[in-house]
């Protein structure tokens, strides 16, 4: 027992002895470990300077980090701050988490996707789709939102829980595009039309893969991981002759008081360089790229013959705080 | 004088560090959180997820009660073949996270059943199965602890049942009441189940605060009812095992139910139990998952995250099994209801709290201790109960005799004390290790950059990873807890 207690304190010690490295940067990311670490390695390898990461889950809603960002705001041990939507950061932004850093690999980057003082900048993003089960969907496949309120499918079709992650984006969005009025008749009418509730768009993903429901609403990661493992699903790209579907960027950011500054402004012009943007196109999770020189992921067009829902990521965002005690009532029901 | 406040500054020193100054921070930071909690409750989706984690917390409580008591009885008191197998292949649902059978059971069910999961009764099925073993595990440990003196002499006069009904099974009260307080807990404040059903409950309610809204103030002001419940439970525990129950003895002897005619029925139980609560949702969530290569390149790119759980849980398990051993016979006044608020806090608010208390010294914050400080600061309790259990059921006179021949206090100890409670000491130490093993919300708030431990390695990769992945990381978590039950329960 007291030789038990020996080693584990040595091993205690030799933990928190570890990594005192000086060149050395830390990122926190919310973007899914499988497609976040190749990049984050490659970013090593080629310049030398330590990564050391910390990634987020979905059972905590992709949303942990941003708590503990929050609670380290005085004492900041993150430098660089990976989001997998410009949502997060944007809220941070408005906490005083960030400080303005203005990357000479931004210039590529549409304005509209680009925070205009230089808080977070937008690179490779994912948009909103609809997964479809083959074998249960014979006729017509749904092509649009508006779908979900047809009768024909009462009952067959799923969204994750509209207070967390991607979901909440998006329904913010469609409350700009809209309109409260119309976009709370919306949702009224959806829950009337037997709409299935998921805790994550990866269960929603899950369900229309293993017949559950026809269809859901997930983003493209989340299809093409499907359509990968071999299930008989097919994606959809909605609205294109509509309003289009919502495109997600990625957005970085500068921490206020990062330990490590100048590798953490290495490690942004990184990622927002066109070689970062083809590792997340040639991934699994097919991200779209933002610079016009680098070709879009196989199955999906390049970011200008996209049809997208043209909206203010600022105005979303300040959109979702309002509408969030509405929503809260609204999940209520289910 | 000089050794009662040296005695109580140790005890004190470890929920004073791990629990009262993180929260006392907490709540310095949020004041008016306490006053409005009052509005919660003029909320009606707030009622509706306290009415609801209420009677997750009750129907859980008494069904994984019939359950573990059931199979604490069949392995410890019908001669079973393999008795000692059943009884760990019996606890393996403890080392597996609650979330993980959810998917298992609505992967499995076809969809007209699996309608049944979706409510709060579906959500009772899932999670009896998850902590069943809580009070299989301490039943058994209170069983071995009846006197075999008493029940062989009452069998001389009365038949085995009524031996079983008049003795055996009141002097095993302490350990069954605390695994049905510890399950109540445990589902009570449970969040990934009832959340995955689709099922309001307190700790969704929290989360929503948390992370939708970014609410750190109505966050904790949501945590108060868990607590207020938890306090409660205590005063109702103390009211039912005010009086001490038994007497130690070796866990060999005693009461057998012998009769051929039991074992067929009890070995049907135990194998039926380990059907329906291992064998078939482990069958929803692994049937997809036989892909030996995936599963290899996951594993060996693990070592460093399993080998950072096992120094984690371990730490976390020995601080607090042998605080509890060493403070749990007589508590001071309060000090279960300290040890209670670290549990029943969810665990954003406690790491939250670690942070802004111990954050500015940085050789804690910068190192997994950190981590394992607040491991500690939410698990003790569940040590510190079970180590109160095993004191009423130990006989002092043993300790008496050695203290009339002037045997010093640390030598009664360590050659009396211990060496009896020394299985109730390694089913403390097992909770605590297995609860933390599989603690995912420290665990992502203060992991230190780069040194994950094996449980978000586990959810961090999960997602759009092929099934084999989570499938294998998952058998490699259980493992570790496998591994500590069969070393320390042999």
């Amino acid at each position: 027992m007291r030789r038990f207690a020996l080693l584990l304190l040595l091993g205690l010690v030799f933990l928190g002895c570890g990594g005192r490295e000086k060149r050395e940067v830390v990122v926190y990311t919310s973007t899914d470990q499988v497609f976040s670490e190749p990049v984050l390695k490659a970013f090593e390898e080629r310049t030398g300077i330590r990564v050391r990461m910390v990634f987020d889950t979905e059972e905590t809603k992709s949303t942990g980090l941003v708590n503990r960002l929050l609670a380290e705001k005085d004492r900041p041990r993150c430098d660089v701050f990976w989001s997998n939507d410009p949502l997060r950061v944007e809220i941070l932004r408005q906490k005083g988490v960030l400080q303005p850093y203005i990357s000479p690999n931004a210039a590529g980057i549409p304005s509209r996707f680009k925070d205009p003082q230089g808080f977070w900048t937008g690179f490779s993003g994912r948009i909103r789709v609809i997964l479809v089960n083959t074998e249960l969907v014979k006729g017509e496949y749904p092509r649009s939102v508006r779908d979900m309120l047809d009768e024909r499918w009462r009952g067959q079709f799923a969204l994750a829980n509209p207070l967390f992650g991607t979901t909440s984006f998006h329904i913010a969005a469609l409350f700009v595009l809209w309109g409260d009025e119309k976009a709370r008749e919306f949702l009224n009418r959806l829950k009337a039309n037997g709409l299935r509730l998921a805790s994550s768009n990866g269960e929603v993903a899950k369900w229309v893969a293993l017949g559950k429901v026809k269809f859901g609403f997930v983003d493209n990661d989340d299809a093409f991981s499907m359509m990968e493992q071999g299930y008989p699903v097919k994606m959809i790209i909605p609205d294109q002759d509509g309003e289009g579907t919502l495109f997600m960027p990625n957005a970085v950011a500068l921490i206020k008081g990062a330990p490590h500054p100048e590798e953490a402004k290495k490690m942004i012009d990184f990622l927002l360089s066109a070689q970062a943007e083809e590792m997340l196109a040639r991934a699994t999770c097919r991200q779209i790229p933002l610079h016009p020189g680098v070709e879009p992921p196989r199955g999906l067009p390049s970011i200008s013959s996209l049809k997208t829902m043209k909206v203010d990521y600022s105005e979303v965002g300040r959109k979702m705080e309002e509408i969030l005690p509405w929503l809260r009532e609204w999940v209520s029901g289910f | 004088m000089g050794l009662r406040v040296l005695k109580g500054g140790i005890a004190w020193s470890l929920p004073l560090g791990a629990i009262m100054v993180p929260l006392a921070g907490l709540f310095l930071s949020f004041p008016s959180a306490f006053s409005s909690m009052g509005d919660l409750f003029k909320e009606k989706d707030f009622l509706q997820a306290f009415s609801n984690s209420l009677q997750i917390g009750v129907f859980t409580s008494l069904f994984s009660t019939a359950l573990g008591l059931s199979l604490a009885l069949t392995v410890s008191k019908i001669a079973l073949p393999f008795r000692r197998t059943l009884g760990l292949v019996l606890t393996l649902p403890l080392f597996f996270l609650p979330y993980q059978f959810a998917l298992g059971w609505s992967y499995l069910l076809p969809n007209s059943l699996s309608k049944f999961l979706f409510s709060r009764a579906g959500v009772v099925f899932v999670l009896a199965g998850c902590f069943y073993p809580v009070v299989f595990w301490l039943t058994a440990a209170a069983l071995s602890s009846v006197a075999k003196e008493e029940e062989e002499s009452a069998l001389l006069l009365a038949s085995p049942l009524r031996v079983l009904t008049g003795i055996t099974l009141p002097r095993a009260r302490a350990g069954i009441m605390t695994g049905a307080l510890l399950v109540f807990l445990l589902s009570f404040s449970e969040l990934g189940v009832p959340t995955y059903f689709g099922i309001n409950s307190v700790s969704y309610q929290v989360l929503v605060r948390f992370s939708a809204f970014y609410n750190m103030k109505a966050g904790v002001a949501a945590s108060f009812p868990l607590l207020g419940v938890g306090i409660v439970i205590l005063v109702l525990e103390y009211t039912f095992l005010k009086r001490g129950t038994g007497f130690f003895s070796s866990s060999r002897g005693g009461l057998q139910f012998s009769s051929p005619g039991l074992k067929v029925p009890g070995l049907l139980l135990a194998l039926g139990i380990i059907f329906v609560y291992l064998f078939l949702p482990f069958l929803g969530l692994f049937r997809e998952a036989l892909d030996l290569k995936t599963s290899y390149i996951a594993l060996s790119r693990a070592g460093g995250s399993l080998l950072r759980t096992l120094l984690y849980s371990s730490a976390a398990g020995l601080v607090a099994a042998l605080w509890a051993m060493l403070f749990a016979r007589k508590p001071f006044p309060a000090y279960s209801l300290v040890l209670l608020l670290g549990f029943l806090m969810p665990p954003a608010s406690l790491a939250v709290g670690v942070m802004g208390s111990w954050g500015r010294l940085s050789f804690l914050y910068s190192s997994g201790i950190v981590l394992v400080f607040a491991l500690v600061g939410r698990y003790y309790f569940l040590a510190f109960k079970v180590m109160e259990a095993s004191y009423r059921h130990l006989d002092p006179s043993g300790e008496e005799a050695a203290v009339m021949a002037g045997a010093s206090s640390p030598k009664v100890f360590s050659k009396i004390t211990f060496p009896s409670l020394r299985r109730w000491a390694a089913v403390a130490f097992l909770l605590v290790f297995v609860f933390s093993s599989n603690e995912l919300g420290l665990s992502s708030m203060l992991y230190p950059p780069g040194g994950e431990p094996l449980v978000v390695r586990l959810y961090t990769l999960s997602v759009n990873n092929p099934p084999a992945v989570l499938s294998s990381l998952s058998l490699a978590n259980s493992f570790i807890s496998l591994l500590a039950v069969i070393l320390l329960l042999r």
